[in-house]
């Protein structure tokens, strides 16, 4: 036996000194015109042929690789093809399950051939091999590429591709001097990876001018899930931009999704519920409310909402979301082309249109604070206040139809002056969403309808938030009347509501005005206005 | 519909639907509304060659309305305007089509490297979707369309048709050979008169071309400067950054991995989709395919001549691209085969199918469909399955290997390397 094995370390010993010397020939002019050779029988004719041939090339590696990378020609110059079949025939071979000690050397001789190669172009190629074949061993020579900027985006699918830790580190080290359009691929590329340390990083640029690193972020933001993200991806969910809105409230439901399966199931569920009770005017936002909690929350976990009315509402809704009909469709444009424009009955009445559907024409004051989207005039949040017409009405029928967002507070003013607090120099019927819970402790002349201070209003007209309600005032001489969707709220003297003293208490100087002008009343909170039209009663 | 059916289908859904209706406005709206309009507005994105094209569908349906169109090719968009006509505006941006709030149906007529995309944005929207094949360029972005469309609760149709109406030319398999339905055939297998399981042959001799020629990849393409007219970032939007070449937009994109699969991206969903309706395998995928093809070009598509699928039934579909096989049935079973044009060694066949139950009813009327919200004969579900079919070629003939599939995780088994083209990271800013 010892002299069998004795033997037996001979010849590998030799083996291995006359493998030596091969690999040094092999890498001169020898190996060279070996790869020409093979390549020059590319492509092949089958796969069989195909991977004899990579085989080939697999034992003439590293140096094949180096060889074949070198022979990559600029990019106008496309003769190199026979090189790029070379490579992704050695990158097929290697990459499929089985060849572990094969694709690690190719590996690092791609790695080592992106050093030679000066071509961008020719780098990305590489690059994109090793999105097929990398593994952890060219994350940490990809990661050089982050800061590169026609390279960092190849260089980004690699590594997404790869994932893992050192990869994560890796974008989360080069974000920090990272700008412009790499820093937008590393937001996304740390967001596909659910990095809850790119947080922070990634919060500072939700608020960006710049729109790609905006929507990024935000998309990022949402795919993490982190908790303090939560109240960033709720404001993008209720911006005007009707793009960005539907967009953003996707990526606030996906936030939600993320809360679920960290746990948080109760976050989830008053994150969706919320988007159903608030959004009701658009049906495949609730839809897609409640399919997230049907998605998201199921018996195992449900029981860890807490609050038991939360709970019982997300069991409504998880099973209205397997059993309800899809929404209908959504009313069309026809309509949208009638809003703004009065009807036969209307003009033979004698209305006039006071809101042309496209800009504020005819309206003055702080017109920057509205805005005018599809026919409807809007309400800055944070900044509207008061905007009137430029005419002054007197007597008149004035219909107008509003949409409310929860809490809203506005106010129609009538037969008042472009300045002051029209509630006293003039007079204003509220316009209020009083069932939001800030507003429970209402006086009876602060609800909707009521003209300020001096009459209450009669309560439960309204339609729900974020649906249409129609209104109709009739200011006639000190008769005012006020229809709120087909109901009469308020049908009051004014003259003999005030003889003893108004309501509030105070003082309404203007009350009594015969003319002046009509203004919505606005205090930073979103509403939509649409057919607004007035007939004059003289 | 009509009006009055119109309405009374709408009072009836708010009755019986309950919160999860959308109240008409009308109904909120006071008397001074109209009842919603019966037609339904459509905007297209993408207005080239297949563009045109469906402008003549909305422009043919009564029902329709075309009020968008959208191209990031100044003439494509100019050409999109003229003819369809007034009250039809253009945009650069689909973003901006999608803001619009009177449009209820948006065509996807771009490459397929923006069909996922496009589509989950457009069913977050709240959009309904009319998108063109191959329906998504990825299984990972199909997995996240049929995600998108359901959570939304939106409608989605292929622009294919073989499943449920012929008129294609050199037709799929009827009586006459002019292009009528697969329905009859459908009807045929479930019979069980050629037996189980079964094997399908698509190729030129059961009537099928995969015109694999006229879709190939050019590879000695010199770098151009990009026209003026095209807005080429935003072309490519989610695919990598090349140097242009005209060859590689517009009509002869497909011949490129980045964009599309060649032959397999222009027919393979058209050809597909009824072989897996035929099959029975609308809610399933093979647990195998093997490819017979020449080494392809990383970049570029060239011919191959034989893909397999093998069900776990044992069912298989032959894409036989070289025509290899000139006595090929199109439906070969143990008990019986089915020729082209109907034609079968099984006597009397079209007697016995008459004694036949017809299958059940689909629906094969989009406007049905975005109205009543009952999904279309061909959607997002069955259409991720029989695009699937089409990405597991695309990802065999690309890696040059036979792979194994997993049906239910829709991952290969033991495929590091085919696993990673199943979901392939989009060029940032765009993300799905």
């Amino acid at each position: 036996m010892k002299y069998v094995t004795y033997l037996l370390l001979i010849i590998t010993v030799l083996a291995a000194s006359v493998g030596c010397a091969r690999g040094k020939a092999l890498s001169g002019k020898d190996t060279q015109s070996k790869v020409v050779n093979i390549i020059a029988q590319m492509p092949a004719e089958n796969s069989q042929i195909r991977d004899e041939l990579a085989a080939e090339l697999v034992a003439l590696n590293p140096e094949a690789t180096i060889l074949l990378s070198k022979m990559l020609l600029p990019p106008d110059d496309p003769n190199d093809n026979a090189a790029r079949f070379g490579l992704s025939a050695l990158t097929h071979t290697v990459a499929r399950n089985g060849a572990e000690a094969e694709r690690k050397v190719y590996a690092a001789a791609l790695i080592d051939a992106l050093a030679v190669v000066p071509e961008k172009q020719n780098q990305a190629f590489l690059i994109s091999q090793m999105q097929f074949a990398g593994k952890e061993e060219v994350v940490s020579p990809l990661a050089n590429f982050l800061n590169d900027d026609f390279l960092c985006d190849y260089a980004a699918r690699a590594l997404i591709t790869i994932g893992g830790q050192n990869v994560e580190t890796a974008f989360l080290k080069a974000f920090d001097s990272a700008t412009g359009a790499n820093q937008v691929t590393l937001i996304k590329a740390l967001g596909e990876l659910q990095s809850k340390p790119a947080v922070e990083k990634i919060a500072s640029c939700a608020t960006s001018k710049d729109r790609n690193t905006r929507d990024i972020a935000l998309y990022a933001l949402a795919n993490i899930g982190d908790p303090s993200s939560q109240e960033i991806l709720r404001n993008a969910s209720r911006t005007d931009d009707a793009y960005q809105r539907s967009q953003c409230t996707a990526l606030y439901l996906l936030f939600a999704q993320r809360r679920a399966e960290q746990g948080d199931v109760s976050g989830c569920a008053r994150i969706c519920t919320e988007l159903i009770q608030q959004r009701p005017d658009e049906p495949n936002i609730r839809a897609a409310a409640a399919n997230t909690l049907r998605l998201a929350i199921n018996s195992g976990n449900i029981n860890a909402i807490t609050d038991p009315e939360l709970r019982e509402q997300t069991q409504k809704y998880i099973e209205e979301s397997l059993t309800a009909q899809t929404p209908e469709m959504v009313p069309s444009s026809n309509e949208a082309e009638k809003m703004n424009v009065l009807t036969d009955q209307e003009k033979s009445d004698g209305f006039e249109p006071l809101f042309n559907g496209k800009d504020l024409t005819g309206w003055v004051g702080d017109t920057g604070s509205y805005g005018v989207k599809d026919g409807v005039l809007f309400c800055r949040r944070n900044t509207g206040t008061n905007i009137y017409t430029e005419n002054e009405y007197d007597n008149f029928v004035l219909r107008f139809e509003f949409k409310l967002d929860p809490g809203t507070n506005n106010g129609l003013g009538i037969r008042t002056p472009l300045e002051g607090d029209a509630a006293y120099v003039g007079m204003e019927l509220q316009i209020l969403d009083n069932t939001a819970e800030k507003y429970s402790a209402l006086h009876a002349y602060q609800y909707h309808g009521s003209v300020y201070g001096v009459v209450a209003a009669k309560r439960g007209a309204l339609n729900p938030v974020g649906t249409w309600n129609v209104e109709e005032v009739i200011a006639d001489g000190t008769h005012i009347t006020v229809k709120l969707n087909g109901q009469t709220i308020v049908d009051a003297d004014i003259k003999e509501a005030s003889q003893n003293g108004t309501i509030d208490g105070k003082e309404h100087p203007g009350l009594l005005n015969k003319s002046g002008h009509i203004g919505f009343l606005g205090h930073g909170d979103y509403i939509e206005f649409r057919n607004i039209r007035l007939k004059s009663l003289d | 519909m009509n009006k009055s059916n119109r309405r009374n289908f709408l009072k009836q859904s708010v009755l019986t639907v309950g919160m999860f209706s959308i109240v008409p406005r009308h109904v909120l709206g006071g008397n001074d509304y109209a009842a919603p309009s019966e037609k339904i507005n459509h905007a297209i994105i993408g207005t080239g060659m297949m563009g045109m094209g469906h402008i003549d569908y909305v422009k043919d349906d009564p029902q329709g309305n075309l009020l968008a169109v959208c191209d990031v090719d100044t003439k494509h968009l100019a050409q999109g305007l003229e003819k369809a006509g007034q009250g039809c505006k253009g945009y650069h941006d689909f973003r901006e089509v999608l803001a619009r709030p009177d449009i209820d149906v948006v065509h996807i007529v771009t490459p397929p490297h923006w069909h996922g995309l496009m589509a989950v944005a457009a069913a977050n929207a709240g959009k309904d979707i009319w998108c063109e094949k191959p329906m998504t360029r990825t299984i990972y972005e199909g997995q996240k369309v049929v995600e998108a469309v359901q959570r939304n609760k939106r409608i989605l149709r292929i622009n294919t048709w073989f499943r449920f109406s012929g008129g294609f030319a050199g037709g799929y398999h009827t009586y006459d050979g002019t292009g009528a339905e697969v329905r009859p055939t459908r009807k045929l297998v479930k019979s069980g008169l050629l037996g189980w399981p079964l094997k399908i042959t698509i190729s030129e001799t059961t009537g099928l071309d995969w015109k694999l020629d006229y879709w190939s990849g050019r590879t000695d393409l010199v770098p151009q400067v990009v026209p003026a007219n095209l807005d080429y970032d935003m072309w490519l939007g989610p695919a990598p950054l090349k140097p242009y070449h005209p060859h590689r937009v517009h009509a002869s994109f497909r011949g490129y991995w980045d964009y599309d699969g060649g032959g397999l991206g222009d027919m393979g969903q058209h050809y597909l989709d009824p072989a897996q309706f035929l099959l029975g395998k609308d809610d399933t995928s093979p647990i195998e395919v093997d490819v017979d093809t020449q080494q392809q070009h990383p970049d570029a598509a060239k011919p191959w001549r034989r893909v397999t699928f093998r069900y776990a039934d044992g069912c298989e579909i032959i894409l036989d691209g070289d025509n290899r096989d000139k006595n090929a049935a199109f439906i070969e079973g143990s008990s019986g085969k089915l020729y082209k044009n109907f034609k079968s060694d099984i006597p009397n066949l079209k007697e016995k199918l008459a004694e036949l139950p017809d299958i059940e009813p689909v629906i094969t009327d989009f406007n049905e469909s975005v109205r009543t919200r009952k999904k279309f004969a061909l959607n997002e579900e069955n259409g991720h399955r029989s695009c699937t079919l089409v990405n597991m070629a695309i990802i065999a003939v690309r890696l040059g290997r036979k792979l194994r599939f997993d049906p239910d995780t829709q991952l290969f088994i033991q495929d590091d390397e085919a696993n990673r083209l199943i979901q392939q990271p989009m060029r940032a800013p765009w993300v799905i």
